[in-house]
């Protein structure tokens, strides 16, 4: 039977066992480790990691470029950029600039915003009022309300666009949005110069846009040497004139002036045949076809316009858009050019509307004519404050449009599908922490043998 | 679409008694200015909804003239809309029937008649007429009413002239043949050049 201190001698060799086990096991489990560390960290090394989506929250107060600077840095191809409100002209530039240096740039929303656009403009016109332009695609009741209060309530038909002329006061709210209304110039620059030969429809036009309270100045040839003006200035003169009208049979030193005119942010109509002055190819809306007869007595119908003869516009230009058509014809087109806007009327002859027309003729060719003016008189800011786009002297009148065209609209992404995008497991591996784990666990298990062989 | 010189034709009195001098009117606008002038004229009845198609036209005659409902409906209307009538008393004789009778049915119709003034720019249109309307042969040779008129007279319609009216006899001043327009030192027919430009530009 051992003795006291057999037992006790013999519990001292079992305790060391133990101890040497376990040292053995832990010096084994960071061997593990640090061999495990560097297969991750060749794993890590040689194995390309794949694009790691970056997260980027756009806001439209302007930090974008600071966000879309971080996120360069890393040298990622591709961005994931989440918006939470429209984007300013800066950041659409700040974006644009970065899908051209080669990224791929993926936008997202994190709700869907109800389909709602709303444009309110004040009307260039002698009676005032500020004409609302809503577009939706849900057909609902949308109430219609200014800085004074409630003012009507409008109904989106199938079409989506519903318009409300009248005095408004402040921001205009539709539903829960709101716009500043932009601001026509003041009648002191809002003159409209009209070009052309002395032929009815000049006088004609020439008489419908002064009844409508516009000013105007004129020159009308009538002769190679004999030009008849009307008002200081007969040639386009930005600082003077917002709108060229030019009718056929203009003087051609007056055409010539017009590229610069419209590109400094003139407004230009090109009436019928004048679409076919030379010199004007790259301010056309579209090209000119071939001229049409209008259907007789057509002008005293309900579709006067349908009796005018037709300059169609055949092919729209880049950019172009479609305003009116007659006959499946695109009969009214306009475009962008630079800082102005290029207006092209298909109708010829229009006076024969004014004279021919039904009872209310005269008021309707005078409406139509001045309407059409009006969505080329240059805007400015009102007291609110709009964003002047850098590389045009023009406001950002439609943010959500622009976007779309130099973006794309972003995809619609609930907020838990976007945070909870997870990165790629390689690509969370940093190659620091499994080198410095690799080396921590070798040297621990090295130590810990080391240890075991001086016991 | 080309500048047609229209003649208006009327149910009463004489309406073609000048019928040389669309032809002369057209040729003077044709001869100064680069308007595309219709070589022809039209003659359009006053009734018709044609006589829109026509913003300038020519009255004249020599007889009493008596509007029906229809012409009337139709004159104002037209002047209401922008058409310039142009009326000439073919007899110049403020007291001939031609002169009592229109100017009556002109301002029944479309109210009174007032002198234009000299200034006006219907005489600067083209030619520069400093002393207004131009004289005519037959008032220097004293016919009709042996006067000399100063004044051409008309009515406005939203600032414009929507009627002139002429006592001076232009209808027998350029009623010639054109061949003989070459033999004119002065070429007669060049008021009516002012009043096509005036028509077409103001």
């Amino acid at each position: 039977m051992p003795s006291r201190a057999d037992a006790g001698t013999a519990t001292i060799p079992g305790q060391g066992t133990n101890t040497a086990h376990l040292l053995r096991v832990v010096g084994g489990v960071l061997h593990g480790i640090g061999v495990l560390c560097m297969l991750l960290l060749a794993w890590r090394l040689f194995t390309p990691a794949p694009d790691r989506p970056m997260m980027a929250s756009v806001t439209s107060t302007g930090t974008i470029d600071r966000s879309l600077g971080e996120l360069l840095q890393a040298h990622r191809d591709t961005i994931d950029v989440t918006l939470d409100g429209t984007p300013s002209a800066r950041a659409r530039a700040e974006l644009r600039a970065v899908r051209a240096s080669g990224h791929t740039l993926r936008l997202a929303a994190p709700t869907a915003r109800p389909a709602l656009a709303i444009a309110a403009e004040q009307e260039w016109k002698a009676s005032g009022g500020t004409r609302v332009q809503v577009v939706s695609g849900d057909p609902a009741r949308q109430v219609v309300a200014d800085a004074a209060g409630l003012i009507d309530s409008i109904t989106i038909d199938s079409a989506g666009l519903r318009t409300r002329s009248g005095p408004l006061e402040g921001a205009v709210t539709v539903g829960a949005a709101a716009v500043t209304p932009l601001a026509a110039s003041s009648p002191d620059t809002a003159r409209v110069l009209v070009l052309g030969a002395a032929m009815w429809e000049s006088r004609f036009l020439i008489a419908a846009l002064e009844e409508a309270g516009w000013p105007v100045d004129a020159a009308v040839s009538l002769s190679p040497k004999v030009t008849i003006t009307q008002g200081a200035s007969p040639s386009p003169n930005r600082s003077r004139h917002a709108i060229v009208v030019l009718l056929p049979g203009a003087p051609s030193s007056a055409i010539a002036a017009l590229p610069a005119f419209v590109r400094s942010g003139g407004g230009l109509v090109l009436v019928g045949e004048a679409s076919r002055a030379g010199g004007l190819g790259a301010l056309r809306a579209g090209m000119p076809g071939v001229t049409m007869r209008g259907e007789m007595g057509a002008e005293a119908s309900d579709e006067p316009r349908h009796g005018l003869d037709l300059v169609p516009i055949t092919t729209l230009a880049e950019g172009g858009v479609a305003l009116e058509s007659r006959d499946g014809r695109v009969a009214v087109a306009a475009r962008r050019v630079g800082a102005g806007r290029v207006l092209q009327v298909g109708y010829d002859n229009s006076w024969f509307w004014r004279m021919g027309g039904n009872d209310a003729a005269p008021v309707a060719h005078r409406r139509w004519w001045s309407t059409l003016l009006s969505g080329l008189v240059p805007l400015r800011a009102s007291a609110g404050g709009v964003e002047v786009t850098p590389e045009h002297d023009t406001l950002d009148a439609a943010p959500v449009a622009a976007l779309a065209r130099d973006l794309g609209l972003p995809v619609i992404r609930t907020a838990t599908t976007v945070t909870s995008m997870p990165a790629s497991f390689t690509a969370s591996l940093d190659p620091r922490w499994l080198l410095a784990g690799a080396l921590l666990s070798l040297v621990a298990s090295w130590t810990l043998r080391r240890w075991r062989g001086l016991a | 679409m080309k500048f047609t010189f229209a003649t208006v034709q009327y149910e009463s009195g004489d309406w073609d008694s000048a019928p040389l001098l669309a032809a002369n009117v057209i040729d003077a606008v044709a001869r100064y200015t680069s308007i595309d002038v219709a070589p022809a004229g039209a003659i359009v009845p006053l009734s018709s909804e044609a006589l829109l198609r026509y913003p300038l036209a020519f009255l004249t005659g020599h007889l009493p003239v008596r509007f029906t409902v229809a012409e009337r409906a139709m004159l104002r209307k037209y002047c209401e809309r922008g058409g310039l009538l142009f009326v000439d008393d073919h007899n110049h004789d403020v007291d001939g029937v031609f002169h009592k009778t229109c100017t009556e049915e002109l301002s029944q119709t479309l109210g009174p008649l007032a002198n234009i003034p000299n200034t006006h720019a219907l005489y600067k249109a083209f030619f520069t007429f400093r002393d207004g309307p131009p004289t005519t042969s037959h008032e220097l040779n004293g016919w009709g009413d042996n006067l000399v008129h100063d004044h051409l007279q008309g009515i406005e319609r939203n600032g414009r002239l929507a009627v002139i009216y002429s006592s001076k006899d232009y209808s027998s001043e350029w009623s010639f043949h054109p061949e003989n327009k070459k033999f004119l030192s002065v070429d007669n027919t060049r008021f009516g050049v002012n009043l096509v430009v005036y028509a077409l530009t103001r």
